[in-house]
């Protein structure tokens, strides 16, 4: 009021102005709650852990994934070092490639390349009439496979040809010792190459196309795309242009007619110099995102793992805060005020941990790509540090969403109080609302039936589909009635836990009670803890049905314990042989071999065997391109091979009989049943090489005619493994043979040994032959079957079992914290510290295994439709996988560690009066 | 309850002080004082005179920064910090101004509790629990929680538990604070005659009418005991000591 006695406004005081005071009441909750987030630090922490532990998480691993992955921007100067582009040739065709040059292709076929000026037509692309048509300077770039040989062992690697003293090649390599290497006989080995053995001094074998050549290190290299050997360019696999001019995007076009992929520093720069390239910007990599629902379904995710970890703690925290609440109501403040007053909390909460996460999620992101680097040396190196700001917004939004979320419900709730109590400091439980057990137990049920009946039929009916958009939310709607009903029994159980601990110990009677009591938070808490078991069990069981048939339906391949190395390439079979007798010196190694060379790399041409008993030429028989009447029984295109060997080798392999011994003595081609004709037959063999990527073109080496007999047995595959014997996996045997049956048909060439080793191969011995072999060959121990993916049983155990521990322990924390008057109480009348700490023992004990065991039996429903879906009806088994065993492990063991835990971090002794100092 | 020569509380120039150097507070100062069993002292004073001080002092709650405490003859400081658990448990309750019951169980399980944190079997202790009621006259509310008792109801619930399990010593900080007239009147009558029945007591008040169920008064200021000579005769001469 004005001292003129004159309002000192003409609006009245309480003109009401919705909008403005719709956010006028904002203002004031996030004033009020500013304050009291900074007045209570501790539990304004807490929160803020809880939200942003995911966050953190996920902007940890955004930010290695982002980083780790290399733009083409990123990757310039490994690509093209210093030059303005680098260009290689795919194809005859004309090229239609993305503005970046990292992929082609596109709709339709192109016309055949055009010709470089100068150049004759059909001639491949020169250095030459590359530099006429470009104006420039062009450098040869090679990168090839190789195998390298030292010492006694032989690997595989990848050699960077650049020549390094020209800067032109600057930043494609790095030498760190030594000198760059002069001739084709010297070589750098780079830190990956060091990696993997490779000495980094004195001299080693390449062998190239089955050509070998001592070269010389000269030094060691860092290669950002983990080649483990940088040489001077052999050939040209690609060039770099060198000039003054950029290469700008009409150039690349041009270019492309002759067949060639230009990688554009200009372009690459500057790519909206292809923006209006429509058939380009349709190639490019960002025109072929992750569909939006994809992100939605994370982010969603993302909202859910948030607002179950942070739920309790909002509702302990908004059940800490009834006395001001209370107030706000003396005051006048209405129900949406109150609400409002807690989720401008949950908002400011959620935004400062989604700005703490991001910034340490970053940090923490950065260091994990420092150890990669470090972990990793044959790994090819990351990019610069890249933070996306989208991301870091979508995660800002993500963490506030899910904070409001997380604390709507106790919002509610603390908003129904009863004025008079909570201003006398009373809590007394609300009454269970008659009719909602039974409400919530149909409820459930009709979930549990809505869950099933979505899966089953359609399972039923042969299909598997369960994607469409019904069954969807059939399955969802089910999903949530059944964990609502389940919910809304919750209070009821909760109430009679309380009533029935008169007779349990006074710790766990204290828990029981204060869990019935504070029902508002207990079922926040059990609705957090139930769903994170219900789903660790639900996943729990898919997994482990999917895995109870993939054991039923593995096929032993050798004895079990015993092992085989099969050889591909130019791998030397003695010296494998010498390396598993030097690891089992008695160990017996029977080799199964094959007609024709194993394939050779570099090359395309495989070597291949046909079999025919009619008339056409050896030629048709090889392109499986004759009549009917040529009878062929075998063919290169069938993958198939003879197999050589001793008989009694051949017979311990494939357990044959004593006839086909006989047959295979005498000199006889024996085949399969299935390749029978009536009695032993003339059968022309032809052996030759195919190009598989030269139109299938083939070269007849030899041909021959042998006798071919059918077997006893139906077919020379494998069968269930005894102990003495052994089956022989790979490619289907066309039919087997003994060396002198097919003398003059080529080359017979080890294809796999099969060791035999007293007791078994020991897990020592495995481990010594696998590092010595030659990596291009497949060295086998069979151990049964082997779950490989037992870790995702340990990763989702972990994962809900850290989300269990924390809401439980939240939980206990916030009720501890609630319960310090009534603890100094037990402390003045005596009460020894350990009481109090079986108290927050058992109230973490009590609410962790109420929420988890319902949280098992609602798991069970979704857990048992999830195995059948996943495993078509159980594949004709009976029933679901339940893992007793880990599931719990999880809904008792954890509860029972977050009892440990609480009990372990509780002050025994409170202060018992008001002023301590 | 003692049957020895000791006094059930000795007090022997206890002081207390809070924090250190200018802003130091002295609460007591040198403090005597002898509570006998059958006796009922009431100590009264002006607000922060050191009334609670000492009756966190006397009940071990607090430790005094100078002089001795000694109930039925054991010396506090001498004893460890299970001793003194186990002496809270055995020998003192406490009877608080706000209603110190523990919410989550009944007004049974309540006085039950000195007895079941010292291990004596449930059924004992529910037992002794009952007789403690009885003797409090609300034998009929053994299980009604706190919430559904009255103030006055909880009040004779916890002087229940503070005698439950033949203590000796009661020590009663404003226990008809929160109270009207009539219950603190009950309550202290309640009181009164747990102290005739051999019990020792010692009742924080500021208020005459109260104290004048006691057997003796002192008179705190500034930390000082500034009459302990008075006894209880009628509340005017008590107002007239203290004013």
């Amino acid at each position: 009021m004005s001292s003129s006695g004159e309002r000192m406004t003409d609006h009245p005081i309480h003109e009401n102005h919705a909008i403005a005071g719709y956010f006028g009441a904002w203002r004031l909750s996030l004033r009020l709650a500013r304050r009291d987030i900074r007045r209570h630090r501790g539990r304004a922490l807490l929160v803020v852990l809880l939200v942003g532990l995911p966050l953190l998480i996920v902007a940890a691993g955004a930010t290695f994934a982002y980083t780790r992955d290399v733009s083409s921007k990123e990757g310039l100067t490994r690509t093209m070092g210093a030059a303005q582009a680098y260009l290689y040739p795919v194809d005859q065709w004309q090229v239609r490639q993305s503005p970046d040059g990292s992929t082609t292709g596109g709709d339709g076929l192109l016309p055949r390349a055009s010709t470089l000026p100068g150049a004759r037509p059909g001639r491949a692309v020169t250095a030459a009439g590359l530099q006429g048509v470009t104006g420039g300077e062009v450098l040869p770039v090679s990168n090839r496979s190789t195998r390298v040989q030292f010492g006694d062992r032989k690997i595989s690697a990848q050699v960077l040809g650049i020549d390094g003293r020209n800067p032109a090649y600057r930043g494609m390599a790095r030498r760190t010792t030594g000198r760059w290497p002069t001739t084709p006989d010297e070589v750098l080995v780079t830190r990956a190459g060091k990696a993997r053995g490779i000495p980094s001094q004195g001299r080693i074998r390449l062998s190239e196309a089955g050509k070998i050549r001592a070269v010389t290190v000269v030094g060691t290299a860092a290669a950002p795309g983990a080649e483990a050997l940088v040489a001077l360019p052999v050939g040209a696999d690609g060039w770099l242009l060198k000039r003054d001019t950029p290469v700008d995007w009409a150039e690349v076009k041009q270019l492309n007619r002759y067949g060639l992929v230009v990688q554009s520093r200009s372009v690459i720069e500057h790519p909206s110099q292809a923006a209006n390239d429509g058939p380009a910007q349709r190639l490019s990599y960002d025109a072929n995102p992750v569909p939006a629902s994809v992100w939605t379904l994370l982010a969603v995710g993302l909202v859910i793992v948030i607002a179950m970890l942070a739920g309790p703690a909002f509702g302990a925290s908004a059940s800490r805060q009834r006395h001001a609440l209370g107030l706000l109501v003396s005051n006048g403040a209405t129900r949406p005020q109150l609400r409002r007053y807690l989720l401008g909390q949950a908002l400011l909460l959620g935004a400062i941990s989604a700005l703490v996460s991001i910034v340490a999620g970053a940090v923490v992101g950065w260091a994990a790509i420092r150890v990669h680097v470090a972990m990793s040396p044959t790994a090819v190196a990351p990019g610069p540090l890249e933070l996306r700001w989208r991301s870091g917004v979508l995660l800002l939004l993500i963490a506030i969403v899910a904070s409001l979320v997380a604390a709507y419900i106790p919002a509610v709730a603390a908003a129904r109080l009863r004025l008079i109590e909570v201003l006398r400091g009373q809590v007394s439980p609300r009454t269970v609302r008659a009719g909602w057990p039974v409400a919530g137990v149909v409820l459930a049920a009709g979930g549990a039936f809505l869950l099933w009946v979505a899966i089953v039929p359609s399972l039923d009916a042969g299909s598997r589909n369960v994607s469409n958009l019904p069954i969807i939310g059939a399955i969802g709607l089910g999903a949530a009635a059944l964990f609502g009903g389940v919910l809304m029994t919750t209070p009821w159980l909760l109430a009679q836990l309380g009533r029935a601990a008169g007779r349990f110990p006074l710790a766990i009677r204290l828990a029981a009670r204060d869990v019935s009591r504070q029902r508002g938070r207990a079922v926040a808490t059990t609705a957090a803890i139930l769903g994170t078991a219900a789903l660790c069990c639900a996943a729990l069981i898919g997994y482990a049905t999917v895995q109870r048939d993939y054991a039923a339906e593995y096929t032993p391949q050798l004895p079990m314990g015993q092992a085989s190395v099969d050889l591909y390439g130019d791998s030397d079979a003695a010296a494998a042989e010498r390396v598993v007798q030097k690891a089992i010196p008695r160990a017996e190694i029977a080799a199964v071999s094959v007609l024709g060379s194993r394939p050779t790399l570099g090359t395309s041409s495989e070597w291949g065997v046909a079999m025919y008993s009619g008339t056409c030429t050896d030629q048709e028989a090889m392109q499986a391109a004759a009549s009917d009447s040529c009878h062929i029984v075998s063919s290169p295109l069938a993958g198939n091979t003879i197999v050589v060997g001793d008989v009694d080798d051949l017979a311990r392999v494939f357990r044959l009989s004593d006839t086909d011994r006989r047959q295979l003595r005498d000199g006889r081609l024996l085949l399969p049943t299935a390749g029978r004709r009536d009695g032993p037959t003339p059968m022309h063999v032809v052996t030759g090489t195919v190009d598989r990527f030269g139109d299938d073109r083939v070269k007849v080496a030899a041909s021959k005619v042998l006798p071919a007999i059918a077997s006893t047995q139906s077919s020379l595959t494998y069968a269930a493994p005894k102990d003495d014997t052994y089956v022989m996996s790979g490619p289907f045997p066309a039919g087997l043979a003994t060396p002198a049956a097919v003398r003059g048909l080529g080359a017979v060439s080890v294809a796999r040994l099969v060791i035999s080793a007293p007791g078994g191969v020991s897990a020592d011995a495995q481990r010594t032959i696998a590092e010595r072999i030659d990596d291009a060959d497949r060295f086998c121990v069979e151990r049964g079957y082997q779950d490989d993916n037992r870790w995702v049983f340990v990763i989702i155990g972990a994962v809900f079992g850290l989300l269990l521990l924390v809401a439980t322990l939240v939980s206990t924390a916030m009720s501890q914290a609630e319960s310090r008057a009534d603890s100094a109480t037990l402390a003045s009348i005596g009460a020894p510290g350990r009481t109090r700490r079986a108290i927050a023992a058992s109230n973490a004990a009590v609410v962790g295994l109420v929420g988890a065991l319902l949280g098992l039996v609602v798991g069970l429903v979704p857990g048992i439709a999830a195995a059948r879906a996943l495993t078509g009806g159980f594949g004709g088994r009976s029933a679901a996988v339940i893992p007793w065993g880990p599931m719990l492990a999880v809904v008792l063991g954890v509860p029972l560690l977050a009892a440990i835990l609480a009990g372990l971090v509780t002050r025994g002794r409170p202060p018992m009066t008001r002023r301590t100092t | 309850m003692s049957t020895t020569t000791h006094p059930a509380l000795l007090l022997d120039g206890v002081e207390r002080t809070h924090g250190t150097g200018p802003t130091a507070v002295h609460a007591l100062r040198g403090v005597s004082l002898a509570v006998e069993p059958g006796e009922l002292v009431a100590v009264m004073g002006p607000s922060g005179s050191g009334k609670s001080t000492l009756l966190n002092v006397a009940g071990a709650l607090d430790a005094p920064t100078g002089g001795r405490v000694l109930i039925d003859g054991q010396e506090l400081s001498a004893l460890g910090r299970k001793q003194l658990d186990r002496l809270r448990r055995r020998t003192m309750g406490f009877v608080f101004q706000d209603l110190n019951l523990i919410p989550s169980l009944t007004a049974l399980e309540n006085v039950s509790l000195p007895l079941e944190l010292d291990g004596v079997a449930l059924r004992t202790a529910r037992a002794a629990a009952r007789a403690a009621l009885d003797k409090v006259r609300i034998p009929e509310l053994a299980d009604r929680f706190p919430e559904q008792l009255s103030g006055g109801q909880q009040q004779r619930a916890a002087i229940a538990r503070a005698l439950v399990g033949d203590r000796s010593l009661v020590l009663a900080d404003e226990p008809t604070g929160a109270l009207d007239s009539t219950t603190g009147e009950a309550v202290l009558r309640t009181l009164r005659q747990q102290c005739d029945d051999g019990a020792a007591g010692l009742l924080v008040t500021h208020e005459s009418r109260h104290a004048a169920w006691a057997d003796r008064v002192i008179f705190l200021r500034d930390g000082v005991v500034v009459d302990s000579t008075g006894d209880a005769a009628t509340p005017e001469s008590l107002l007239d000591r203290v004013v």
